[in-house]
């Protein structure tokens, strides 16, 4: 098909604007902070920022609690899918409806509803008392513990959606035909299955990732002082100590984390893409 | 690369899906190393019936078995069976050569043993220089011949294909449909094959069944079919055919509906039942007179011969391939030809 292009420009220009505006604008203004105070350029900031134990040890943690965050959605929702992969069409798009309900509730109503429950007069911290597995109700809110549940909370339909769309992906005769060729359930789903699929689901692992490190409500709201996230931190010296060029540091090291990430889930939807179905469908 | 065929055996198999019957009263014996062909229009339970045996689908009553063995309980991977898909279904994360090892390797074959006889395999299909390639790096024709190699590399007693040169075109498909055949008598297994192509059927088969709405209408050998077809839908079906009602027999005579009376032996006809004839059994007569006359409603040019469309006098068509010599024109349009038929050639057709 010819790309018509006066008309292509057309459609694009306003959205175009208003990103270049909103978006690339001020993010450039971000990255000039880090190197430039305004009348020199100086290395002030990055310096002062990867010297500080403080801003080291809660970038450290942000990718940590990221990463165990992925992970901990991936083992969840991979088999999640699996098993909505298996359903009837009909009881599928049910079980996509309920997966996408929480979407409806926003993210600051569902953060609070941890604290209802975890904490120290909460649901969970009663019902342990009340069944005499401790005495005393213990610390669940403002722990990493609170703060990683709540995260996969809110990422783990992503990660279920994302996992559901690789394995229907993989072409429902490739199980069928290692079956007839003498392969269990289990070796069909671990020579087949997985390896068609782990490449998708691994792009929803990115994807998740990537959101993780821009956490705030969640560790705001349900962590403590030890588990306060990058987010957090650049929130405190935009806000509170006012520096600025200090935010503009860490904002940019999550921004160049952010595309790297980016870069790896490119090279794995290519890789993807390539060998997508063994059959004709290309 | 051998295996003595084993023989199948349908038992009234009858397979539901709702209230939807796909199969119903299915009864069908294939002998050991025979090569059955599964002919009918799509949905008439073709691709049901074979995965019934290969077991994708539990039937919901009858038995099949394979060598007098009941295998409905059996799970899919324990039958033994070869499969050839539709879309190949070669796994695309592995080489050629490791999709054919495959059915080996599950089958806890040794390495370099599974690795040399999956290079028998490829050999047999003439593929062995591409080895190393990945599915998406192969033309369809490679592709059903690399599916072909992997279903038969573990030498099993059966094989099943469910059209497998749907996909591709005329001209492949001739080759491959020899391919195919030369490959089975080598190899001995006993074929299911799928088709909803009436000619690939009549190339390929020993045997062949005409299925239609989930039932066996007739089995026979492509002669068999073609020659003496017992019902409307298999007549219809298999070739080109004149399907015609008789009117009335009398001694020395009959009538055929719109076509008028002709002379001749009818006591095998019944009046009011059909029967069949094939086109080219009708003769015609150019530019002559006759009993029979027509008018020529539409002519197909096929090289060797041409198909016309007569129309007789009260409208009743009726279709005639006459073979052609090189500088023979095809008769224009409209022309009054008579035409003739022998009245031993007439098939009766129970429904
Ligand atoms: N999973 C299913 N659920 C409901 N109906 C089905 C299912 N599979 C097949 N059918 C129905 O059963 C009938 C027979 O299907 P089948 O696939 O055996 O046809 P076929 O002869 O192989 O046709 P084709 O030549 O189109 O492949 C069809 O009418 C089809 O709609
Ligand atoms: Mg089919």
């Amino acid at each position: 098909m010819k790309i018509r292009w006066s008309r292509t420009i057309l459609l694009l220009t306003p959205a175009t604007l208003l990103a270049a505006m909103l978006f690339v604008y001020p993010v450039f203004g971000v990255l000039s902070l880090t190197v430039h105070d305004g009348t020199s350029f100086t290395g002030e900031p990055i310096r002062q920022v990867f010297n500080s134990q403080l801003s080291i040890i809660v970038l450290q943690r942000t990718f940590v609690t990221a990463a165990t965050v992925t992970l901990i959605c991936l083992l969840m929702g991979y088999p999640m899918a699996y098993f909505m992969a298996g359903l009837s069409p009909r009881k599928r798009v049910l079980a996509t409806y309920l997966i996408l309900l929480p979407f409806w509730i926003s993210v600051l109503i569902r953060t609070y509803t941890w604290i209802i429950l975890l904490g120290r007069e909460g649901i969970l911290n009663k019902a342990l008392v009340a069944i005499g597995l401790t005495a005393e109700p213990i610390q669940l809110l403002y722990t990493p513990f609170a703060v990683h549940i709540g995260m996969v909370q809110i990422l783990l339909p992503i990660v279920i959606l994302t996992c559901l769309t690789s394995i229907l992906d993989v072409e429902r005769d490739l199980v069928k035909a290692a079956r007839i060729l003498g392969a269990t359930p289990a070796q069909a789903f671990w020579k087949v299955l997985f390896p068609l699929s782990v490449s998708g689901a691994a792009t929803g692992g990115i994807i998740c990732f990537i959101l993780c490190l821009g956490f705030f409500v969640t560790p705001t709201l349900l962590g403590g002082r030890t588990s306060l996230l990058i987010a957090n931190l650049i929130d405190l010296q935009v806000h509170k100590t006012l520096k600025w060029d200090l935010a503009a540091v860490m904002a940019s090291a999550m921004l160049a984390a952010t595309f790297t990430c980016l870069l790896a889930y490119w090279m794995l939807t290519r890789k993807r893409a390539e060998f997508a179905t063994g059959g004709l469908a290309r | 690369m051998t295996s003595a065929g084993a023989t199948i055996d349908f038992k009234n198999v009858r397979k539901t899906y709702g209230k939807f019957v796909a199969l119903e009263d299915f009864s069908m014996r294939v002998e050991g190393g025979e090569f059955m062909t599964l002919l009918g229009a799509s949905g008439s339970g073709k691709t049901t019936a074979l995965n019934s045996l290969a077991g994708f689908v539990d039937i919901d009553g009858g038995e099949i078995l394979i060598d007098g063995v009941p295998i409905t309980k059996l799970p899919t991977e324990k039958r033994d069976i070869g499969m050839v898909f539709q879309n190949y279904s070669l796994f695309p994360h592995r080489s050629v050569i490791r999709n054919i090892s495959f059915p080996l390797e599950m089958r806890g074959v040794a390495r370099d043993e599974a690795r040399r006889r999956s290079f028998k395999a490829l050999e047999m299909v003439r593929l062995d220089s591409l080895a190393n390639r990945m599915p998406h790096e192969l033309s369809g024709g490679q592709k059903q011949r690399v599916a072909f190699a992997r279903a038969v590399v573990f030498e099993p007693r059966v094989l099943l294909m469910d059209e497998p040169l749907g996909a591709l075109d005329l001209k492949l498909r001739e080759t491959l449909q020899l391919e195919i055949k030369e490959y089975q008598r080598q190899i001995g297994c006993t074929v299911i094959y799928v088709t909803h192509d009436q000619s690939e059927a009549l190339t390929l088969s020993d045997r062949m069944a005409v299925m239609d709405k989930g039932r066996v209408l007739q089995i026979g050998t492509p002669e068999q079919l073609y020659d003496r077809p017992q019902s409307r839908f298999v007549a219809g079906f298999v070739g080109s055919n004149n399907i015609l009602k008789v009117q009335s027999v009398e001694e020395g005579f009959m009538t055929l509906e719109g076509l008028g009376r002709f002379k001749g032996d009818g006591r095998h006809l019944i009046p009011g039942g059909f029967v069949s004839i094939r086109p080219e059994l009708i003769t015609i007569r150019h530019g002559g007179s006759g009993a029979h006359m027509a008018h020529l409603s539409e002519a197909v040019f096929f090289g060797n011969s041409v198909r016309y469309i007569l129309r007789a006098a009260d409208s009743k068509e009726i279709s005639a391939i006459e073979h052609r010599r090189p500088g023979q024109d095809v008769l224009p349009l409209g022309t009054a030809v008579a035409f003739d038929l022998d009245t031993s050639d007439l098939v009766p057709l129970l429904d």
